[in-house]
C-alpha cells in the first residue's frame, strides 16, 4: 500500500534526483544525513539513487517518519561500463551486468518500467576516460523506456560549467531523432555536503522542480513522464521559469495535440539576465528580463503530420541557468517525425560583464578527484 | 676583469654562465641569488621574499613578459643566447613599474655584436635552438633572431604515447631613427601537451605572442614610446573515448606608454609617464559527444558550441620621479598612481609612493635602503594570461615594503652584502590553483572574496659573500632566512574530521623559506675545461597544505568507529625535512678558428635527494571483515616531489 502523500498541494517541488547514500558504498552519509541536508537545502524530495542497489529501501520507512518534511525516494543508480541511469522509484533489485548471463539494456528497462520507475541517462556526456568508468552514455536509447536526462551534471560551479551544454546539445540531438526526454539535474552527492571537494557538488546543485498534484513518489513519477520539470543548473537561488500553455489543447505525457498553440513563460528572480526560447533546438528569440516577475509569449506551429518542440531557458552572462523541459506540440496522436532544423553554431552575449571562467578550470580541478 | 667581475650588485646576477644547475641559461641564475626560491626543486618560476612568484614582473628589454615561463612552470620563453644575466630590483623599486606587490626581476639583454653577423647553434637534451644577431651593411639596423623546439620532450612523448610540443621564437630589430632608436621586439612561445592525469585523458595549449614598437631618444633627456600587442590564449580540453570538450580562453591586449626623462641639472633627473593598457577577453567552448543511433539509425556526433565575448578590461597608470644617479648619494623618490576598470566591476585606483636612497662610504662601503606602498590585483600563483585580467574584479593587494642592504668590499677579489627586507601585506589575495577551493575561486561573490581576504607578513634577511681570486675560479656563498606568514579564515576540524567551526588566524605559508644555505662556484682550467658545483641546503616548507601537503594526526571516522587521518589546524602545523641538493657541472670549450664549440654537462640534483613535500597518509590494505571490525591501521611516510632524480642536460653549442 503507497505511502500518504508528504504534502497534498498541487505546486512545484524542489529536490534532487541522483543522490548518494552508504549504501553505494563509496558514499558516506546515512538517509538521515541525508533528509537534514536536504532539508537545509530546501529541498522537497531527494532520490536515493546508490550504484545497483535498493539496500537503502530497509531504513526509508523509520528515516521519512524521522524527516516528514523531505520525500525520500526509492530510486537506483544503474551502473554499467557503458552508462549510468537513474530509475526513479525503483525498489526492486535488476541485474546490471549487461552483456553477461543474457542479461541486456532492454530487459533491465522493462523491469524498471514494470516497478513503475522512470529511467533516466545520466551524466551523458561525462567521459574522462579512466577516472569516472562508465560515465559517459555509451549506450543506445530506447525510446519510450528512458524517459528523461540529466542536463544539470553537478553544480554550475562545479562540473556544470563544463559539461552542462553538451548534455543539453545531446538531449537536443535525441529530441531531434523524436526521444522525448524530460530534463533533469542531479549533483550526485555522495557525501551529504560535507567535506565536498572542487569537483563535488552538494545535494541541490543543481536543483529539479517537478510540478505534482502532492509530494509523494507517484505524484512526482507523473511528472517526470510527463515532462512538467525545469531544471536550476547552480542550485536553488537560481531564476525560476515556467511554461504554461495559453490556450487549452488535449495533452497527452508531455504532448500537447494541436496544430498551433500560444505558451506563456513566467520568470521569477530573473531580473536583469535573459529570457530565451528555443524551439526545436535552435534559439528563436530572447528577450531582456527587466521586470521581477517578468511573462513573454510565443506562438507554436506545428506543420501537417510533424511535432514541433518548444523550451525556455534563464541565460546569466549567455550560458544557460535555469531550463525547462520541451514542450511538444503535434496536430496528430500519436505525433509524427519531429521537425529537425539545422543549427548554426550558437552565439553568446557580447559584453555580458563578469568573466566566467569556471569551466575553463574545471578541467584541472578534475585531475584532482571525482566519484560517481 | 676580475674587479669588473665583483663589482656588480649581488643583486645582480653575476653568477658566470657556467654555474652548475643554471643549464647554460643565465636566466635560471635568479634562483642562486640570496633569499630566492624556486617552486620546486630547482624548476619553475621564483618566488622572492617570501611572496608568490606572480609578485614579481619579470621583463625583457622593456618589455613585460605576460607569461615568462613555458608552461607556467618551465623554462623561460627568451633563449639563453639573448639573455646575459639577471637582475632583481630592491623593494621599492622604480614608480616606472608598477601593478605588482614583489621585486622586479628583468632578463638582461645580451650585449649588441656590434657590425660582426653571429651565430649560435645549440642541441641539448632538451632543446633544439639557432638564433643570430648582427648588423645589416648600409643600413644600421641591428637584428637579433632565434627560434627554439624542445625536442626530448617530443621525443619521449611519441614513446609515451603522449604529446609534449614546446617552441619559441625571438625577433629583435633596431634601427637608428631621428635622434633616437626604434626598436621592434617580438616574442612568442607555443606549449601543446596532452597526457592523462589520474585517468583523465588532458590536452592543454598555451601560447602567448607578443609584439612590442619602441622609440627611444637619449638627446636632452630620455623620451620614451612604446606600443605593444599581446595575443594570449590558454585551452584546456578533455579527450574522451567519445566525448571531447574544449575550453579556449582567449585574450587580446594593446598597450601603449610614455615616458620622458629631463635633466634638471646636478645630476638629478626627472621622470614622467603614463601607460595604458585594453584587454578583451573571450571565451570558446567546443564539445563533441558520441551518440548512439536511435531505432536503427546511424551513431553521429552531437557538437555543441559557444563563443562569448566577456568584454574589455582597462589599466592605465601615471608617474611621476625625481632620481639622482651620480656621487656618492643616490636618491630616488616618486608616486605612481594606477587604475583599473574590470569586466563586470567597479573602477579602483591605487597611489604609490616610493623612495629609494643610496650613500657610499668610501671605496669599501654602500648602504641602500627603499621603502614604499605597492598594489596588484588578486593573483594565481604564477603570471596566468586570461585569468589574470579576469581576475581583476577581486579587487587589489595591497603591500607596505622596505629593505636595507648594506656592501662592503674590502678587496678586489671580496664582496660581503647584507639584507634585510620587510613586507607587510595589509591585504592580500593569493590564490593558487592547487589549493582545495580552486574553482569556486574562479567565480567568487563579493562575500566569498571578503572571507578568502588576508593578511600578513613576510620579513627576512641574508648575508652573501662574493669572491673571485682569479679569473679562473669564482665562489658565491650565502645564507638567507626568510618567514612568510598569513592571517587567513580557514575551518578547524575535529577529531572525526568534520568541521567544528572557523577560525581566522595567522598560518605559514607556501613561500616561507627558514633557512636557507647556498654555494656556488667554479674554476676554469686549461684548454677549455671548466667544473662548477652548486650546493643548496634548506629548511622544509610549511605543511599547511595549498602547494605542499597539509600536515593530518590521528582521530576516528564518527560513521563507522575506525581511525583516519584528519587535518591538523593550518596554524598548528609542523614543516617538512631539510634537504640537499647538488647540481654538478662540467664543459669543454674549442676554439677553431672564429668559432667557438661547447660541450657542456649540468647535472641537476646530482645528490640524488627529492624535495621533501610533506608526508603521503593512508589506511594499510585491509579485508571486509578487518574493516568491518574497525580493524584499521593508519599508514604515513614521507611524501616528495617527483624530481627526485638527477637531471642531467648534455648539450653543444656552436658560437660564432
Amino acid at each position: 500500500m503507497p505511502a500518504p502523500p508528504l504534502e497534498a498541494t498541487a505546486r512545484w517541488y524542489a529536490g534532487d534526483l541522483h543522490v548518494h547514500t552508504l549504501e553505494s558504498g563509496d558514499a558516506r552519509p546515512s538517509l538521515d544525513e541525508v533528509a537534514s541536508f536536504a532539508a537545509s537545502r530546501r529541498l522537497d524530495f531527494v532520490a536515493l539513487s546508490d550504484h545497483n542497489t535498493s539496500s537503502h529501501d530497509d531504513f526509508i520507512v523509520g528515516a521519512q517518519a524521522r524527516h516528514p518534511r523531505v520525500l525520500l525516494v526509492p530510486s537506483v543508480e544503474f551502473t554499467t561500463y557503458q552508462g549510468h541511469l537513474n530509475a526513479f522509484g525503483a525498489s526492486q533489485f535488476v541485474p546490471f551486468w549487461l552483456g553477461r548471463d543474457g542479461v541486456t539494456l532492454g530487459q533491465a528497462l522493462q523491469r524498471f518500467d514494470q516497478q513503475d520507475a522512470v529511467a533516466t541517462i545520466n551524466h551523458p556526456t561525462l567521459d574522462l576516460g579512466r577516472f569516472c568508468i562508465g560515465c559517459a552514455w555509451q549506450l543506445p536509447v530506447v525510446p519510450g523506456l528512458v524517459r528523461a536526462i540529466e542536463v544539470g551534471v553537478g553544480g554550475w560551479d562545479e562540473t556544470g560549467a563544463l559539461f552542462d551544454e553538451s548534455a543539453i546539445a545531446f538531449w537536443e540531438a535525441l529530441a531531434d531523432q523524436g526521444v522525448h526526454l524530460t530534463a533533469v539535474g542531479g549533483s550526485d552527492d555522495h557525501r551529504a555536503g560535507v567535506g565536498l571537494n572542487q569537483t563535488q557538488s552538494p545535494m541541490g546543485s543543481p536543483t529539479t522542480l517537478l510540478y505534482a498534484s502532492e509530494l509523494s513518489v507517484t505524484a512526482l513519477t507523473r511528472a517526470l513522464r510527463e515532462g512538467r520539470a525545469v531544471v536550476k543548473l547552480r542550485g536553488p537561488d537560481d531564476p525560476f521559469v515556467s511554461l504554461t500553455p495559453l490556450d487549452v489543447l488535449p495533452r497527452v505525457q508531455d504532448t500537447l495535440v494541436g496544430s498551433q498553440v500560444r505558451v506563456l513563460a513566467t520568470v521569477t528572480g530573473g531580473k536583469g539576465h535573459r529570457l530565451a526560447w528555443i524551439e526545436n533546438g535552435v534559439t528563436a528569440a530572447e528577450r531582456a528580463i527587466d521586470t521581477d516577475a517578468f511573462t513573454d509569449e510565443r506562438s507554436l506551429e506545428a506543420p501537417a503530420g510533424r511535432s514541433v518542440r518548444l523550451r525556455a531557458e534563464v541565460r546569466v552572462e549567455g550560458a544557460p541557468r535555469t531550463v525547462t523541459s520541451h514542450l511538444w506540440l503535434a496536430p496528430d496522436s500519436p505525433p509524427g517525425p519531429p521537425v529537425v532544423v539545422d543549427k548554426a553554431a550558437p552565439r553568446g552575449c557580447p559584453g555580458c560583464g563578469s568573466a566566467e571562467l569556471a569551466p575553463l578550470f574545471a578541467i584541472v580541478a578534475l585531475a584532482r578527484r571525482r566519484r560517481r | 676583469m676580475t674587479a669588473l667581475l665583483v663589482a656588480a650588485l649581488l643583486a645582480q646576477s653575476d653568477v658566470p654562465p657556467d654555474a652548475a644547475g643554471t643549464w647554460a641559461d643565465p636566466s635560471r641564475s635568479v634562483f642562486l641569488l640570496p633569499g630566492s626560491r624556486s617552486l620546486s626543486s630547482g624548476f619553475g618560476p621564483v618566488s622572492l621574499d617570501g611572496l608568490q612568484p606572480a609578485a614579481s614582473a619579470v621583463t625583457f628589454d622593456g618589455l613585460t613578459l605576460r607569461s615568462p615561463a613555458h608552461g607556467f612552470f618551465g623554462p623561460s620563453i627568451v633563449q639563453p643566447g639573448f639573455v646575459e644575466g639577471v637582475r632583481v630590483g630592491d623593494a621599492a623599486g622604480s614608480v616606472e613599474t608598477g601593478r605588482t606587490l614583489g621585486r622586479s626581476v628583468t632578463l638582461l639583454p645580451a650585449a649588441s655584436t656590434g657590425d660582426e653577423w653571429r651565430g649560435r647553434l645549440r642541441l641539448d637534451v632538451l632543446a633544439l635552438s639557432a638564433s643570430g644577431s648582427g648588423r645589416v651593411p648600409g643600413l644600421k639596423t641591428q637584428v637579433d633572431v632565434g627560434a627554439r623546439f624542445f625536442g626530448l620532450p617530443a621525443l619521449a612523448a611519441s614513446f609515451l604515447r603522449v604529446r609534449a610540443l614546446l617552441g619559441d621564437w625571438h625577433l629583435r630589430v633596431a634601427q637608428p631613427l631621428g635622434s633616437g632608436e626604434l626598436r621592434v621586439l617580438g616574442l612568442g612561445a607555443v606549449d601543446d601537451v596532452a597526457l592523462t592525469v589520474s585517468g583523465i585523458p588532458l590536452a592543454a595549449r598555451l601560447s602567448t605572442q607578443t609584439a612590442d614598437v619602441r622609440w627611444r631618444s637619449d638627446a636632452a633627456g630620455t623620451i620614451e614610446l612604446g606600443l605593444t600587442g599581446n595575443l594570449d590564449s590558454i585551452a584546456l580540453a578533455i579527450r574522451g573515448e567519445q566525448t571531447r570538450h574544449d575550453v579556449i580562453g582567449g585574450e587580446q591586449a594593446v598597450s601603449a606608454r610614455l615616458a620622458v626623462r629631463p635633466s634638471l641639472g646636478g645630476g638629478v633627473r626627472l621622470g614622467l609617464g603614463a601607460d595604458g593598457t585594453a584587454r578583451r577577453l573571450v571565451l570558446d567552448r567546443v564539445s563533441d559527444s558520441g551518440l548512439a543511433g536511435v531505432g536503427g539509425t546511424p551513431g553521429r556526433f552531437v557538437t555543441a558550441s559557444s563563443s562569448r565575448a566577456l568584454g574589455v578590461a582597462l589599466a592605465g597608470g601615471l608617474f611621476v620621479e625625481a632620481r639622482d644617479d651620480e656621487g656618492p648619494f643616490r636618491w630616488s623618490v616618486g608616486l605612481r598612481g594606477d587604475v583599473w576598470k574590470p569586466i563586470g566591476g567597479e573602477t579602483f585606483g591605487s597611489l604609490e609612493p616610493r623612495l629609494s636612497l643610496a650613500r657610499d662610504f668610501g671605496d669599501r662601503w654602500t648602504v641602500s635602503a627603499s621603502g614604499g606602498l605597492r598594489h596588484q590585483p588578486a593573483s594565481w600563483l604564477v603570471p596566468v594570461p586570461v585569468l589574470d585580467t579576469a581576475s581583476w574584479r577581486f579587487g587589489l593587494q595591497q603591500a607596505v615594503v622596505g629593505d636595507v642592504q648594506a656592501t662592503y668590499r674590502p678587496a678586489a677579489e671580496h664582496r660581503f652584502e647584507t639584507r634585510f627586507f620587510g613586507t607587510s601585506l595589509r591585504r592580500s589575495l593569493e590564490l593558487s590553483p592547487f589549493d582545495d577551493t580552486f574553482l569556486p575561486q574562479v567565480n567568487l561573490s563579493p562575500q566569498d572574496v571578503e572571507r578568502r581576504l588576508g593578511d600578513g607578513w613576510a620579513a627576512g634577511a641574508s648575508l652573501a659573500w662574493a669572491f673571485q681570486p682569479s679569473a679562473q675560479a669564482w665562489l658565491r656563498a650565502s645564507y638567507s632566512f626568510v618567514t612568510s606568514w598569513r592571517t587567513i579564515t580557514f575551518s578547524r576540524v575535529g577529531s572525526d574530521g568534520l568541521p567544528t567551526g572557523e577560525a581566522r588566524a595567522s598560518v605559514p605559508w607556501s613561500f616561507d623559506l627558514a633557512h636557507v644555505l647556498q654555494a656556488s662556484g667554479g674554476w676554469r682550467f686549461g684548454a677549455g675545461w671548466a667544473l662548477a658545483a652548486s650546493i643548496a641546503l634548506q629548511s622544509g616548507a610549511p605543511l599547511a597544505g595549498g602547494l605542499w601537503g597539509q600536515e593530518q594526526r590521528p582521530g576516528v571516522d564518527s560513521l563507522r568507529g575506525t581511525p583516519r587521518w584528519v587535518p591538523v589546524d593550518r596554524d598548528l602545523v609542523g614543516r617538512a625535512s631539510p634537504w640537499l641538493r647538488v647540481d654538478l657541472r662540467a664543459s669543454k670549450t674549442w676554439r677553431p678558428g672564429a668559432l667557438e664549440v661547447e660541450l657542456f654537462l649540468d647535472v641537476q640534483n646530482a645528490s640524488v635527494w627529492a624535495q621533501p613535500t610533506g608526508t603521503s597518509y593512508g589506511t594499510a590494505p585491509a579485508s571486509l571483515e578487518q574493516q568491518a571490525r574497525g580493524d584499521v591501521t593508519l599508514t604515513s611516510r614521507p611524501a616528495s616531489a617527483p624530481l627526485g632524480f638527477p637531471i642531467p642536460v648534455l648539450g653543444v653549442e656552436l658560437r660564432r
